[in-house]
């Protein structure tokens, strides 16, 4: 993803700040070319902030020409068209699921757009997640599969993604995407979570009459963290301003203490630490505990090995694997887990190696590079 | 907001008039269908029916807009609870589940959309926005009936029984 211009950068953080009272994140006083505009839509909508951009000109918080201002709305009403069909295809999958007797908790975009933010409309997505249970993992499954969705990658071994995996993406003939989660990400932070006190609390929220449950207010801001932290190399503003939004919420605010506990318990400071540090850093939020604690936390060598494999341009499945293994509860367990990924199936990775041996080839180099790394 | 003018329906990417009245604009919200929907604009000769509501509901219905006219006297009507929607700077956009009938309320539709939150008859509702228009109460009933007419048959707004 290319980088806009700083002061392009600068604008779509101030956009992305509106209404959060600790940020120090001011937007221009003048209105921006329409040049300068063009190249904000364009950032806006792969960042996920129309919503945030058609509030701040509704509110009169940036200035802007009346053919600007238009434009605007006109990107942010497809943007939300989207998410209708979107929410749309979330209640026909959710109430296949329960038929099938699947719980499910709605993940980020849906879940944080009805319950952390003020209208829903200020928060867009473009695809559908949703968490179940390991035990309910292959239920789950099969009832999207006979819905007609299709798995866009198989698992390398029968019961590996049940037992190991973050989770698969199913898509729809329609096109659209559902991802069914089983942790929260790949690899060893995935693997280091419990899942017990992921499900342990939840949050009732209503799409088109329906009661959907999501995580408790402290698991959603932990999966913020974790999505932030780890999902992409430059995370989307929407992420960023999620996590400061759980923390923004006057009504039923996320327990930030009881939060750390939890990552603590996880080995997932780092994680947070990290998603703290990021969401300041755009947002140019004021000093805060958190954020103090955040700067001065140094993760212990594993967590820093296992951060490198997600954010190191050079790493990938394999590095993420190896370090992963180490998280694995168990010898037996620890042996099935090298032994898919050593030796999958035959059609596991089509469409992604040219063939066994140049997978092979590229784990082999993703593996000495982290060892070069870590000896650093 | 669009200022009061002579009620109107529309059915697609309506400019709306700014006559005497209020604009009640029913816009499918689809971006295909805003260009398609040119086509099916009310033409010009409607003028002829502005003030004759049972003609233009004929005219909706001959273009597959309404099949029938329900009958609202003295019956209260509620937008169906199952409908997925979102505000949008003025605007609302609606989509009924499991369809792909996207819809965009605009001008006073919103209060329209606002005022069928909770069961009212037409007289209620219509009450309702004249006093927020100054408008009188009878021409914007004929508008609100027209309006319903179209919402009904999409299947955003339902009939109390």
């Amino acid at each position: 993803m290319s980088r806009p211009p700083d002061d392009t950068r600068h604008t779509l953080r101030s956009i992305a700040s509106v209404g959060l009272d600790m940020s120090t994140c001011l937007p221009p006083e003048q209105p921006l070319t329409d040049d300068e505009w063009d190249q904000i839509l364009t950032s806006a909508v792969r960042e996920r902030i129309t919503g945030l951009l058609a509030y701040a000109l509704d509110a009169g918080m940036l200035p802007a020409t009346e053919p600007q201002h238009a434009a605007a709305h006109r990107v942010h009403a497809a943007a939300l068209r989207t998410c209708l069909v979107l929410e749309d295809q979330l209640l026909a999958v959710s109430a296949a699921l329960d038929r099938a007797g699947v719980d499910v908790r709605v993940l980020k975009g849906p879940a944080v757009a009805h319950l952390d933010y003020d209208d829903p409309s200020m928060r867009t997505f473009g695809d559908i997640d949703l968490l179940v249970r390991s035990e309910q993992y292959d239920d789950a499954i099969r009832v999207l599969v006979s819905t007609g969705r299709t798995r866009r990658y198989r698992e390398p071994r029968p019961g590996f993604d049940r037992r190991f995996g973050k989770g698969v993406c199913l898509v729809a003939p329609s096109g659209l995407e559902t991802d069914l989660h089983r942790t929260f990400v790949m690899g060893a932070y995935g693997l280091w979570l419990d899942l017990e006190a992921v499900w342990s609390s939840s949050e009732t929220f209503v799409i088109g009459g329906r009661q959907l449950q999501a995580l408790g207010p402290e698991g959603r801001f932990l999966h913020a963290c974790y999505h932030t932290a780890l999902g992409d190399a430059m995370p989307r503003l929407a992420q960023l301003r999620d996590v400061a939004q759980l923390l923004h919420r006057p009504q039923r605010a996320v327990d930030i203490r009881a939060a750390l506990d939890l990552a603590r318990a996880w080995r997932g400071e780092a994680v947070l630490a990290r998603a703290v540090r990021l969401t300041w850093d755009a947002h140019g939020l004021r000093d805060h505990w958190l954020s103090e604690w955040a700067n001065g936390y140094r993760p212990r060598p594993l967590e820093a090995r296992a951060l490198r494999t997600y954010l190191d341009p050079d790493m990938g499945y394999a590095a993420r694997s190896l370090v992963a293994a180490r998280a694995v509860r168990g010898w037996r367990a620890k042996a099935a887990f090298t032994w898919a990924l050593a030796f999958p199936d035959r059609s596991y990775g089509a469409g992604r190696h040219a063939g066994r041996w140049r997978r092979w080839r590229s784990a082999l180099g993703q593996l000495r590079r982290l060892h070069r790394r870590n000896a650093r | 907001m669009r200022r009061a003018g002579r009620a109107e329906l529309c059915q697609g990417t309506c400019s709306g008039r700014r006559s005497e009245g209020i604009l009640i604009s029913v816009a499918d919200g689809t971006d295909e269908s805003r260009r398609a929907d040119t086509s099916v604009r009310r033409p010009t000769s409607h003028h002829a029916l502005r003030n004759e509501g049972d003609e233009r509901l004929r005219w909706l219905r001959d273009r597959g807009a309404v099949s029938s006219s329900p009958d609202f006297a003295g019956r209260q009507v509620v937008r169906r609870p199952d409908l997925l929607w979102r505000y949008a700077s003025g605007a609302v956009l609606v989509l009924r589940p499991g369809s792909n009938d996207l819809l965009e309320l605009d001008g006073t539709a919103v209060d329209l959309w606002h005022a069928l939150e909770v069961p009212r008859t037409v007289d209620e509702v219509s009450s309702t926005l004249s006093a927020r228009y100054g408008a009188h109460p009878a021409e914007v009933a004929s508008d609100v009936r027209e309006a319903l007419a179209v919402l009904t048959e999409r299947d955003i707004v339902q009939v109390v029984e």
